[in-house]
């Protein structure tokens, strides 16, 4: 096994980098600029039951460190998404997660049926954090009594892993994620974007078309590291996929050292396009460096002294 | 196909009021590189302030360099429009669709910093005139160094040119002779370019803007609505039929 393989519960990856929901579509568009199969893995953009237009412009913002999105899980729904990007991730070369979100749980439940026979799928990734839309996402993800009943009712319906993607907007998230494991989830993600909104004070409107936005960029990874270990500490047992403000190869390793077994980078991207790549590089540089045998020692190495 | 490279910038020059023209050597971007393309830069600083790249239209591509002419509006084209000569940027491009291969003569209208693709359209398709307006002739880029077959030249308030706007300029122009246009600047602009157009009868396709992240068509964060939905204006754009689009709504 090489160095920097690590595993998310039964999930192998080759190295401990995957590219966030959203931030890579299913990899089209970059798989242009480097070879994605030197990826850990790739979470695709999330699919919903049907096709999403997504929200009105405009949908970016950007602040300072980091970036206010509202997309509104723009996407073609998930029968185009079977027939035109699973071809497609079939072929990519690294592991391949799926994120999926509903409105409600038939919604889930229908996505995880479709997903269920496809072989190129590695695990599921659930969405219940996304800020951008009225149903299903918040109101699921902040509720522990959902969570934990959404995913039991998914837990039967297929045997591939299932990821529960968190929110930083809810009050405990040792409570919510608790309660997602409780259900049968076999890892956890955090954390999505953040709740934000900015006001162009001249004009006196919203910089965003639908007012609220979720908020990203390295201005997160201190909420997204305090996350990570709140969760790690909790939980110890259930792995954690590190998400948050990753734009070099050392926002990762905290993320690790926090907790994670795997990190996933998202709007770094946007300014480097070869930013998976560089962490990946670093990893191995670090546990060169540092003398870890492999990159899965770094999971959970922060020292706590006194 | 795109590339992300860092390139030396090799020009500079001030072309009107905050306005600058750098040179940027970038051979790889520079090959396939068509009118209406952009790019996305960055500097090689790792600062997160600003965070996201901002887009350029390509002004030039030849001699394995890229020309831009960047208008300070902000902090990030300030930070870019303080680059000197020798110093180096992140350059990710071409990017976009860029303005089909006009089949005889066309027309290019220009607003304000809309001028950007505009002059490399004029340069690889030299039977094109060039419509060219701003507000007042300081913000008029020194255009000394292009060659057109025709070109015409308004400002708002008289003080270079014609006292119009650049779309008064077209009207008359296409009363005169009917050709298909490409235009770029200001989306009011654009609108009303893409109606007098319809009223001649003669083909408009528009360069759009848009906030970007990404700049290759991964996030959907720069989405206008078109007839036919939500399109990413860096990908499925920037240049749009005029017809498409649903001006005005977002
Ligand atoms: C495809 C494309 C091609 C472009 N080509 C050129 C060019 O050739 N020359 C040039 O000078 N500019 C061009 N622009 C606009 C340029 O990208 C913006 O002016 C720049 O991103 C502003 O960054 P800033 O940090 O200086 O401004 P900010 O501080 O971010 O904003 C200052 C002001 O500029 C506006 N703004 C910011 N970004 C954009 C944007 N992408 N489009 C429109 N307005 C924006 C903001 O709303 C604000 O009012 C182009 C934009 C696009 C989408
Ligand atoms: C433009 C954009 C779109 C996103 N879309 C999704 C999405 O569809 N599903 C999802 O679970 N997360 C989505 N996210 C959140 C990211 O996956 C990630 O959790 C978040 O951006 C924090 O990571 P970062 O700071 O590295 O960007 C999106 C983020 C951005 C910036
Ligand atoms: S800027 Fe990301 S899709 Fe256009």
């Amino acid at each position: 096994m090489s160095k920097l393989a690590v595993s998310v519960g039964s999930v192998r990856l080759k190295n401990p980098v995957l590219v966030a929901s959203g931030c890579f579509g299913v990899g089209r568009e970059y798989g242009e600029l480097f070879d994605l199969s030197l990826l850990g893995g790739i979470v695709t953009k999330t699919v919903t039951r049907e096709p999403r237009a997504g929200n009105p412009a405009p949908r970016l913002w950007e602040t300072p460190s980091g970036m206010l999105n509202s997309i509104g899980l723009a996407n073609p729904g998930i029968e185009v998404f079977i027939e035109k990007e699973i071809p497609f991730l079939n072929d990519v070369g690294c592991a391949v997660v799926v994120s999926i979100a509903g409105k409600v749980f038939e919604d889930f439940e229908e996505l995880v049926r479709r997903l269920d026979p496809i072989e190129c799928i590695d695990a599921i990734e659930i969405n219940v954090s996304c800020p951008n839309v009225k149903e299903g996402g918040l109101a699921f993800g902040t509720s522990p009594e959902t969570v934990e009943s959404l995913v039991a009712t998914l837990r039967p319906l297929t045997a591939k892993p299932l990821w529960v993607k968190l929110t930083p907007d809810a009050t405990d998230i040792a409570l919510i994620g608790r309660s997602a494991v409780n259900g049968g989830a076999d890892a956890l993600c955090a954390i999505n974007t953040l709740t934000g909104m900015e006001i162009d004070v001249g004009r006196r409107v919203p910089r965003i078309g639908n007012i609220f936005a979720g908020l990203s960029g390295p201005a997160i990874r201190p909420v997204a590291l305090a996350k990570v270990f709140t969760l790690h500490s909790a939980l110890p047992d259930i792995p954690i996929v590190g998400i948050g403000g990753i734009s070099e190869a050392g926002d990762a390793i905290a993320h690790m050292l926090a907790g994670a077994s795997a990190v996933q980078v998202g709007s770094g991207i946007f300014r480097s396009p070869h930013l998976p790549l560089e962490v990946i590089r670093g990893i191995a540089e670090y546990c060169e460096f540092f003398d870890f045998a492999g990159a899965r020692d770094i999971t959970g190495a922060l020292i706590i002294e006194g | 196909m795109p590339v992300d490279v860092v390139g030396k910038v090799t020009e500079k020059r001030l072309v009107a009021r905050d306005t600058i023209r750098i040179a940027i050597d970038a051979p790889e971007v520079a090959k396939d590189a068509r009118p209406g393309q952009f790019v996305m830069i960055c500097n090689t600083v790792p600062t997160f302030d600003p965070f996201l790249r901002r887009p350029f239209a390509i002004t030039g591509a030849e001699w394995g360099r890229i020309e831009l002419i960047i208008r300070v509006v902000g902090w990030g084209s300030a930070l870019l429009a303080n680059l000197s000569e020798g110093g180096e940027v992140r350059i990710l491009g071409p990017l976009g669709n860029g303005f089909p291969d006009p089949k005889g003569g066309v027309i290019l209208a220009a607003g304000g910093i809309g001028i950007a693709p505009l002059l490399f359209a004029s340069r690889r398709w030299p039977s094109a005139e060039l419509l060219y307006g701003e507000p007042s002739l300081d913000w008029v880029c020194d255009l000394s160094r292009e060659k057109f077959c025709h070109f015409e030249l308004s400002t708002d308030d008289g003080s270079a040119g014609e006292k119009c706007n650049v779309v008064k300029l077209l009207r008359k122009r296409l009363a005169a002779s009917p050709l298909p246009v490409f235009a770029c600047g200001p989306e009011p602009m654009l609108e009303a370019v893409a109606k007098a157009c319809k009223r001649a009868k003669v083909d408009c396709f528009v360069s759009l803007e848009e906030h970007m992240a990404c700049g290759v068509g991964a996030c959907q964060g720069c989405a206008v609505l078109t007839k036919d939905g939500y399109k990413r204006v860096c990908k499925d754009g920037p240049v749009f039929d005029a017809r498409k689009i649903e001006w005005g709504k977002r």
